[in-house]
């Protein structure tokens, strides 16, 4: 995971990039773009994906076999790649999801005591 | 499956990888032209930048980077793996034997059946014109019309069969190997002989790795010839390759025996086990006790196998064969017949497949029909009007 401490904009926690991606998909199949712009678009711009880093964890979603992918015809015309979930990849979601709401209700408890 | 996906596309990448870079760089080219056609160029970092963040090891960028990246990951699994493995020992020895165990077998198990079924005897020439002969005895069939095919021949049939050959086929005969001790000065070892036909080498094309087999000096089977050829197995283990082995008296149940040749490397005789020392037939004396010479009688001691001339095939060797059987002398007792339904039949040389079978495994009953041959199925009428089987 690249580290862009240059960007204050992209600092996430690790293995959340990929969670996003696959909240992403689990909506239906998109492009590499349609996936980033996707995720800026649901955060109000917030999170934006560089390529450096979206597609190196696409790349490692498909390694681990949690989404495939295939060539196909965008809207507008133009030749894409896109990304579909597997199963497996729903149940790595599911996993991340859990795993992520614990840590900010974790978080979000040690913050508010005061 | 997620593991089998994962495993599909990683085998993908490596053996298309240049379709797979150009995959990525149009990839690359329509999120550019994606965030481009949208006014937003601007953004995101340039193309190095990324290249640098794709292949971020191995150096190159590109395939090679990607295939260190999984030579990295397979190794540190391996490593992981072996240290596992180092972890617990005892579990791993088990594992280890039990494959061993389980591979050593199939292999041998994989071997016998490949030499009892596929293969012919090792070492013989031109095996593919080679045949075993078998005599097909319609009276003897059974009701469900398994095997009437008899292997074994009394020497005056074998002989017949020899005398007629011509230029259709050669023929030669053997016993069956039997285990018995061999002594040699204070030396005592078991060994498996077999008495073959002095034509016996010839006929399956083996040659003498050193001295010389038999000749027409060893073919009369009324005088025993006290000479002997050991297979080249028992001279490399019991005479650790020594030439002097030539002219050595050795002793065996049979008598004694002058050892005057030892047999090509590979050839091991015709049966499964190896066969360690060929001796003249006019040497044999069958264990069981008879009022004539064993080669005077009826009882089929002999094993025959044949080639087949080159201008020759199986019908002419079965035909000529039979009419050769057929007229054979029955000395002995005058009470059997000769029965003119038998026929010789042409078999292959492998050692499970009677005669007539080219695919598969048949004629399973013949080595129980060797030592007991079954009861002809028709039925005799006792004088009691009953029937009896």
């Amino acid at each position: 995971m690249p580290k862009s401490s240059d960007n204050p904009r992209s600092e996430l926690l690790p293995g959340t990039l990929e969670m996003l991606i696959l909240r992403t998909l689990a909506a239906g199949d998109l492009h590499g773009y349609g996936i980033a712009r996707h995720i800026e678009q649901a955060s109000n711009g917030v999170l934006r994906i560089e390529q450096g880093s979206l597609y190196p964890a696409l790349e490692r979603l498909l390694e681990k076999g949690w989404a495939k992918a295939r060539w196909d015809r965008s809207p507008s015309g133009r030749r894409a790649r896109y990304y579909t979930m597997t199963p497996s990849g729903q149940a790595r979601l599911d996993r991340k999801v859990a795993e992520y709401e614990r840590v900010v209700g974790a978080i979000t408890q040690v913050m508010s005591e005061t | 499956m997620s593991w089998l996906d994962g495993l599909r596309h990683r085998t993908h990448v490596l053996l298309h990888r240049s379709e797979y870079d150009a995959e990525l760089a149009e990839e690359r080219r329509f999120h550019r032209g994606m965030a481009q056609a949208e006014g937003r160029a601007g953004e995101g970092p340039d193309s190095e930048a990324y290249e640098a963040v794709r292949a971020p090891r191995g150096g190159g960028g590109g395939w090679r980077g990607r295939l260190s990246t999984l030579a990295d990951r397979l190794g540190q699994d391996l490593r992981y793996a072996l240290r596992g493995l180092a972890r617990s020992p005892g579990f791993t020895s088990v594992a280890v034997l039990t494959l061993a165990l389980g591979v050593g077998g199939n292999a041998a198990v994989f071997s016998l059946l490949d030499r009892l079924f596929n293969q012919p005897p090792p070492g013989v020439a031109d095996a593919e014109r080679l045949r075993r002969l078998y005599i097909q005895m319609p009276r003897w069939i059974r009701e469900d019309g398994r095997s009437g095919n008899f292997p074994a021949y009394s020497y005056a049939a074998f002989s017949a069969i020899e005398a007629l050959g011509g230029d259709a086929y050669d023929v030669a005969a053997w016993t069956p190997s039997r285990e018995e001790t061999l002594r040699d000065g204070t030396l005592a070892m078991p060994v498996h002989t077999t008495f073959v036909s002095h034509d016996y080498f010839n006929v399956l094309g083996v040659a003498a790795e050193l001295g010389r087999l038999f000749g027409n000096a060893e073919a009369r089977v009324d005088m025993p010839a006290p000479v002997a050829v050991i297979g080249h197995a028992l001279w490399k283990r019991d005479f650790g390759l020594d030439p002097s082995v030539l002219g050595r008296t050795i002793r065996l149940a049979s008598g004694d025996f002058t050892v005057v040749g030892v047999s090509a490397e590979r050839f091991t005789g015709l049966d499964l086990s190896y066969t360690d020392v060929f001796l003249p037939l006019g040497a044999y004396s069958p264990s069981l006790q008879s009022p004539v010479p064993w080669y005077e009688g009826t009882t089929s001691y002999l094993l025959a196998v044949a080639r087949v001339a080159a201008d020759s095939d199986d019908a002419q060797l079965s035909e000529r064969a039979t009419a050769a059987y057929l007229r054979r002398g029955l000395p002995g007792r005058a009470s059997q017949r000769i029965d003119s339904t038998e026929v010789i039949l042409a078999g292959p040389i492998v050692e499970r497949r009677g005669p007539g079978s080219r695919a598969g495994p048949r004629d399973r009953d013949r080595a129980v029909s060797i030592s007991t041959p079954r009861r002809p199925p028709c039925r005799l009428s006792s004088s009691s009007g009953q029937v009896s089987s």
